[in-house]
């Protein structure tokens, strides 16, 4: 309890002494400060096509329908996974083979995850997960192939809008893109810890 | 007689041309990126960067009542608040955290601040495996080495040393594919993750209104930690505050772009208190550790404007000095332009041992032009040479030549006057009688002079008021 008494008083004391102290910047100022990226309107059509877009811009892959997903699979060898039984409801009847739960023993085993999205975000091409919609943060995370499934309607327009929509949960993870470094040489690799194919299964509705 | 170059010119020198050569091709790299991606995704970047500067002024003018009030928050989300004066402080609360669970090994995500306090050394003294997990900071670490950039710590290093660093480690055969050796760090630290008790990470901004941590890696390090281990640690200096949520896309969209040119970084958290309950994996605990280390001091001094910094790298990029000299040359843990403001300001030896970094610079402007946050970094460091002088610290005078006699004939008119008419005789004179003073000497060293051309304006000005009738 010292260290921090003495931390605000010495803050205190240095601000203290200042004759003029700046405004905060209203959140109507800093909101207006918005990107080209953005899309132009925030019609279903609009916000689907520009976060198909910039998923692709950032290395991510769109799939629709359950066709794609097991095709997508299939090209990058993932035999074995992850799908997240809420996932398989949503998506209805599908050939795809695979473990409803994730275990951490077989973590090297589990070769893709098909998990539940939260949000996406059209401006960045951003797949937003929660603790709420992901029952196993690893099964998102560690397996080669991540597959976050995500409906149209859950498609916001900006970082704002989801920020916005922010809850109480307690870990909310912006992925956009795969997983990825430029520490050797600036040379650019994907999946370094996490996956290194991101995908994001768009449903209707 | 103190030393006629300084330590910065002479690590320079010194430096082999291939680090130089790696150096130099990826901070122009990435000062590229950042230019293509502010420049076309904004229509006026410049705006951007002055409003996260007046956000950032304003949370430090006000720390003492946001620390208070993101105290709060933190708590209300189920995390302990530790507070830590200095480095020895922070490293002892970690050590005594991960003693009160019985942990013994730590997985650490990148965090400037930890390298400040040295905390890998501090805990493997105290029996406890630490592991970097970034993969720079990972080479860095097997090589006993030190990061020379505040986001890609091994730009000093090319493909080939990291290769015979993995295969002396038993990572694997040698290889220059960049592909295999990151797949090689990437099984040997997924072993380290799921063995770990507590992930450690440091913060990019703590928003005062909700006490979330926000974090952004491109790798997923700090993610793997805080799913792979029970217990979270995050390490943050005090100055990380911003006061809303809100303010949050506006330093987002600065610090992926500026640091490496992204519009979002792969992995941004907002990490607000240990896992929801019920879920398999994630902390059980979070403890945040609000580090001072001399930060206070800088908020009191002439130059706490230094302390809005965002830690994205783009001064030290686009910087001509850090490019010749690499990051290594500034001899503390932050390194460019923001670390010739910076480390002479908290090193814990003391502001005369790093007081020359505050001349590496040509004062050319570059850095704060590219700052997202708009720090005047030149002003700062005129005033921290003017302090090294007045401090009279040994440093900050090696390789300036004496002023002594120049004020003297600038302060008077008449010797100015005889002065300027002498001066061209100057350009006649062979430079070698010249070389009198050895500080002058080491200082002509590397420059020439340029032609004198004094006095024109004196005369001009006479003719004209000869023509006025004055």
């Amino acid at each position: 309890m010292n260290s921090r008494q003495a931390i605000l008083d010495k803050v205190k004391a240095a601000v203290g002494v200042l004759s003029e102290r700046s405004a905060l910047p209203s959140e109507d100022e800093v909101a207006a400060l918005t990107s080209r990226l953005r899309p132009g309107a925030d019609d279903a059509d609009s916000l689907v096509a520009c976060f198909a877009e910039r998923l692709q811009a950032v290395g991510g892959v769109l799939l629709r329908g359950t066709a794609e997903l097991e095709a997508y699979l299939a090209e990058h060898g993932a035999t074995r996974g992850y799908l997240d039984p809420a996932v398989a409801e949503l998506m209805g009847p599908s050939n795809l083979s695979a473990n409803s739960t994730y275990e951490r023993a077989e973590v090297d085993a589990m070769q893709f995850g098909v998990t539940r999205a939260t949000m996406g975000i059209a401006e960045t091409g951003t797949i937003v997960l929660t603790d709420r919609d992901t029952p196993n943060r690893l099964a998102a995370l560690a397996p080669w192939v991540h597959v976050a499934a995500l409906r149209e309607s859950e498609i916001v327009r900006d970082v704002r809008q989801a920020m916005a929509a922010f809850d109480d949960d307690p870990s909310i993870v912006f992925v956009t893109g795969p997983s990825k470094t430029a520490d050797i040489e600036g040379i650019l690799i994907e999946g370094v810890h996490g996956p290194g194919k991101q995908a994001c299964l768009l449903l209707e509705g | 007689m103190a030393k006629s170059i300084q330590e910065i010119d002479s690590f320079a020198e010194k430096l082999p041309d291939d680090t130089r050569a790696s150096v130099h091709h990826a901070s122009k790299l990435k000062t590229e990126k950042r230019f293509a991606t502010l420049a076309s995704d904004f229509e006026e970047p410049d705006t951007l960067r002055k409003t996260a500067a007046r956000v950032k002024q304003h949370t430090l003018e006000h720390l003492d009542e946001y620390l208070l009030q993101a105290e709060a928050s933190l708590q209300r989300n189920g995390a302990t608040v530790h507070w830590a004066s200095d480095s020895e402080e922070a490293n002892a609360t970690v050590l005594r955290i991960m003693q009160q669970r019985g942990a013994k090994k730590m997985v650490k995500s990148k965090s400037m601040v930890s390298e400040e306090t040295e905390l890998v050394a501090y805990l493997e003294k105290n029996d406890i495996e630490a592991v970097e997990t970034d993969l720079g900071e990972f080479v860095v670490q097997i090589d006993g080495d030190h990061p020379s950039h505040i986001v890609t710590p091994i730009i000093h290093k090319n493909r080939k040393q990291v290769a015979r660093s993995f295969e002396r480690e038993g990572l694997g055969a040698y290889t220059e594919s960049p592909e295999e050796l990151t797949a090689m760090a990437r099984r040997h630290l997924r072993a380290k993750y799921l063995a770990a008790d507590v992930g450690l990470t440091g913060a990019n901004f703590v928003t005062a209104d909700t006490g979330r941590i926000t974090l952004v890696t491109n790798e997923g390090n700090a993610r793997f930690s805080m799913a792979a281990t029970k217990t979270l640690i995050v390490m943050v200096g005090i100055e990380k505050l911003v006061p809303r949520q809100s303010d949050l896309p506006l330093f987002l969209s600065l610090l992926g772009r500026s640091a490496t040119g992204q519009a979002l970084t792969v992995y941004t958290q907002f990490i607000g208190g240990p896992k929801l309950s019920g879920l398999p994996e994630g902390p059980e605990e979070m403890h945040v550790i609000f580090l001072d280390n001399g930060r206070s001091e800088v908020l009191a001094s002439d130059c706490r404007e230094i302390l809005r910094c965002i830690r994205c790298g783009a001064c030290m990029n686009i910087c001509p000095v850090y490019r010749q000299a690499s990051g290594h040359a500034y001899r503390f843990v932050y390194p460019g332009p923001v670390g010739a403001v910076l480390s002479p300001l908290i090193n814990p030896q003391g502001f005369p041992q790093l007081a020359d970094l505050p001349k590496a610079s040509s004062l050319c402007g570059a850095c704060q032009e590219v700052c997202p946050v708009d720090i005047p970094i030149p002003d700062l460091l005129v005033r921290l040479r003017r302090r090294g002088k007045l401090e009279k610290a040994e440093k900050a005078s090696i390789n300036t030549p004496g002023f002594g006699v120049w004020a003297s004939g600038a302060t008077s008119p008449g010797m100015w006057r005889a002065g300027l008419k002498m001066g061209h005789a100057m350009n006649y004179l062979p430079r070698v009688l010249l070389d009198v003073n050895p500080a002058a000497h080491a200082w002509q060293e590397h420059r020439d002079l340029p032609p004198f051309d004094g006095g024109s304006f004196r005369s001009w000005l006479k003719e004209k008021d000869k023509e006025a009738g004055k």
